[in-house]
């Protein structure tokens, strides 16, 4: 008998069979049942009526431990009052007008005092924005075409980040990207030589974070090597923050990996889920980055920039990256002793604060899949291809109760497959 | 944005490779073969193309690689010459067994080809009756397989969903009535028509009429996929990479 019984998820379908009549795929993107494998999707709370901390409700009631944090934004935890009320301050003085708020710029002071790397801040609203920028950026300093990625990247939805492949992508809009294995200077040099020399910038994570595999982190070692191909070629080094900054240091991810990044983009940790992000730069970039036409109607609105502040402040109150380092480490821990009870392998990698999980029992993740389901369905919601998010606001009870489901659900998997043990 | 090579390698494992799910289940493809005296073994070899041979007994069809064991052989001087012979029934050039060939390609071939057409290509009136609807979207899959995996190895944008898609076995499969397994090797995709015993990663329509519907286009994969209508699991990257064959394969066999 299963300790957490499953929930029903009637009110939630019945929403999202309304959101199907009038949206694209109901919920599309990386919080819908498609892209963000909702298998089987019976298991999955569709549609939220609200959230507090680090747990969220589904329109049937149903409570989820969640660690997934809206795929990063909920960084203190839903609701965080600090920056509620400084948001909800702002709000009140003027949001969107015409001259932009003061907010902005006390926003752009705070992440050049924090951001190891940064000079100056220009401010979009999504990952992606920020990613595109930072690329129009380099191009326009160095007057090169091409861009290096390394090979699993993801950096947004616009086309010249994704793959020619995707549906309406055309090979034009790709013919600039070089795709390298992480860190193999030897395919970097040859790029190099191949393109004669025509490459603008690389852009990369901070480490190896892709969907469907463990995730692989970097040294030091390795990024020094990166940083130095890039001052020794002119190449403008990108670094893609947007997933895990201020998770991994809040001097930015590339400060924690030992380097200064030419760039370093930001978005889901920004600002506690008001609706930001930022890219940061070195002074030799600032001219370039002034001369770009790339603007937006919200970019400058002042609540998401007060809310940034209250986020940062807090983040550097709490020293965060250690708690979330804890956190991780203490919650992997559990569910790995959880697993091995019940004769699973559950590999854990990356960095804690990021953890990806993964059972290795079989090759094709089906396994790990009903296990994630099963966890989801008993109110502790994780995924079975992405990497978590741990957020501020998690304690030790909700570890506990987190490790008691994930084994409650192992004890379920377990008994649907004799032959594991 | 199509190429005449990727659509020859469609034709050939696709269309022509139907043929062998064709010969095993339908009753007028089994009497056509019933009217053969000889065994015949053709071989259709496309230079910058695909070479295989089809081997035809009163007991169905069965399909190799290369031209080993072939009785008649056609060459075709490109992809494109090829593509002729299944869209405007343009034989190529026989090189062996010319007189067999001739009378083999005009008499049972040719009928079975039609045959073929009668069920990809149905008029409305025919898909009224159940049985042939069943029959016609059950053969349309194993078509749409072949051809992911010809596509997978030939069109340039195919290959690179391929590139990325890992190894191992991929169902593909109308519920309780009909699978096709899609294997991937280095990249490298082969198709058998019948159910993989380990598949890595599955992808599972719950019904024949939501399998018509999404091979004719009439409702979106997405939206089926977030009522729960197609069933995935495994190595959900595999069906990813899949998925955008197969929006290939709508390009060039719609």
């Amino acid at each position: 008998m299963s300790k957490f019984p499953e929930y029903k998820h009637e009110k939630s379908r019945q929403w999202f069979d309304r959101a199907l009549d009038v949206i694209p795929s109901g919920i599309y993107g990386h919080l819908g049942p498609s892209e963000g494998l909702f298998l089987p999707l019976d298991k999955w709370p569709l549609i939220s009526s609200k959230a507090q901390g680090t747990y969220f409700w589904d329109m049937d009631g149903n409570k989820y431990l969640d660690f997934m944090c809206a795929y990063g934004p909920n960084v203190l935890g839903y609701n965080d009052p600090d920056v509620d009320a400084a948001a909800l301050e702002q709000l009140k003085s003027g949001n969107c007008t015409t001259a932009p708020s003061y907010k902005m710029v006390e926003c752009a002071e705070l992440l050049c005092d924090t951001v190891e790397t940064a000079d100056w801040a220009y401010f979009m609203k999504n990952g992606t924005d920020a990613t595109t920028f930072a690329v129009m950026c380099a191009r326009a300093y160095t007057g090169k075409k091409k861009v290096i990625f390394f090979k699993g990247y993801y950096h947004g939805n616009d086309p010249w980040a994704m793959k020619a492949d995707y549906p309406g992508i055309l090979p034009e809009d790709v013919a600039n990207n070089i795709i390298v294995p992480w860190f193999d200077m030897e395919a970097l040099e040859k790029a190099y030589i191949e393109t004669k020399g025509n490459i603008a910038a690389i852009i990369a994570q901070p480490y190896d974070n892709g969907n469907f595999y463990d995730n692989q982190t970097a040294s030091h070692e390795e990024w020094q090597r990166v940083r130095d191909f890039c001052d020794k070629y002119g190449i403008v080094l990108i670094m893609d923050d947007v997933r895990a900054g201020f998770r991994l240091d809040i001097k930015g991810s590339d400060h924690y990996y030992g380097i200064k990044a030419d760039i370093i983009c930001f978005c889901k940790a920004l600002a506690n889920g008001y609706n930001m992000s930022a890219a940061c730069g070195r002074e030799f970039l600032k001219t370039a980055a002034s001369s770009l036409s790339f603007t937006g109607s919200y970019w400058m609105s002042a609540v998401p920039f007060a809310a940034c502040i209250a986020t940062i402040n807090k983040m550097k109150k709490l020293d965060t990256p250690t708690l979330f380092k804890a956190t991780g480490e203490k919650l992997t821990n559990g569910l790995k002793a959880a697993a091995k009870e019940h004769g699973f392998d559950l590999v854990v990698s990356g960095e804690p604060a990021l953890f990806y999980l993964r059972i290795a029992n079989d090759d094709s993740l089906m396994l790990h899949q009903e296990w994630v389901a099963n966890c989801v369905s008993r109110g502790l919601f994780i995924t079975s291809h992405h990497n978590h998010f741990i957020n501020a606001a998690v304690t030790d009870d909700d570890i506990r109760l987190a490790i008691d489901i994930a084994e409650d659900a192992f004890s379920v998997v377990a008994k649907n497959h004799p032959e594991i043990n | 944005m199509t190429e005449q090579k990727a659509l020859c390698f469609a034709n050939m494992y696709g269309v022509l490779g139907a043929l062998v799910k064709l010969c095993e289940t339908d009753n007028t493809a089994k009497e056509i073969l019933s009217t053969i005296k000889n065994p015949v073994s053709l071989c259709f070899d496309v230079k910058g193309g695909p070479c295989r041979t089809f081997h035809f007994t009163k007991e169905g069809c069965k399909i190799t690689e290369g031209a080993k064991g072939c009785n008649c052989k056609m060459n075709f001087a490109s992809p494109e010459k090829f593509n002729l012979l299944i869209n405007e029934s343009k034989p190529g050039i026989p090189v062996k067994g010319t007189v067999k060939l001739l009378s083999f390609l005009l008499g049972t071939f040719s009928k079975l080809t039609d045959r073929l057409t009668e069920l990809l290509r149905p008029d409305e009136k025919a898909l009224e009756n159940e049985d042939f609807f069943e029959q016609s979207t059950i053969l349309t899959m194993y078509t749409i397989a072949g051809a992911v995996a010809g596509l997978a190895n030939s069109d340039s944008i195919a290959k690179i969903s391929a590139g990325n898609t890992v190894d191992g076995d991929i169902l593909l499969g109308i519920k309780d009535k009909a699978y096709a397994t899609l294997t991937v090797k280095d990249h490298h995709f082969s198709v058998l028509y019948e159910k993989t015993q380990k598949p890595r990663a599955i992808m599972e329509f719950s019904d024949v009429k939501l399998a018509n519907g999404l091979f004719g286009g009439q409702v979106s994969t997405i939206n089926e996929m977030c009522k729960g209508n197609i069933a995935l699991s495994g190595m959900i990257s595999m069906l990813d990479n899949v998925n955008r064959i197969l929006d290939r394969v709508s390009l060039y066999l719609a």
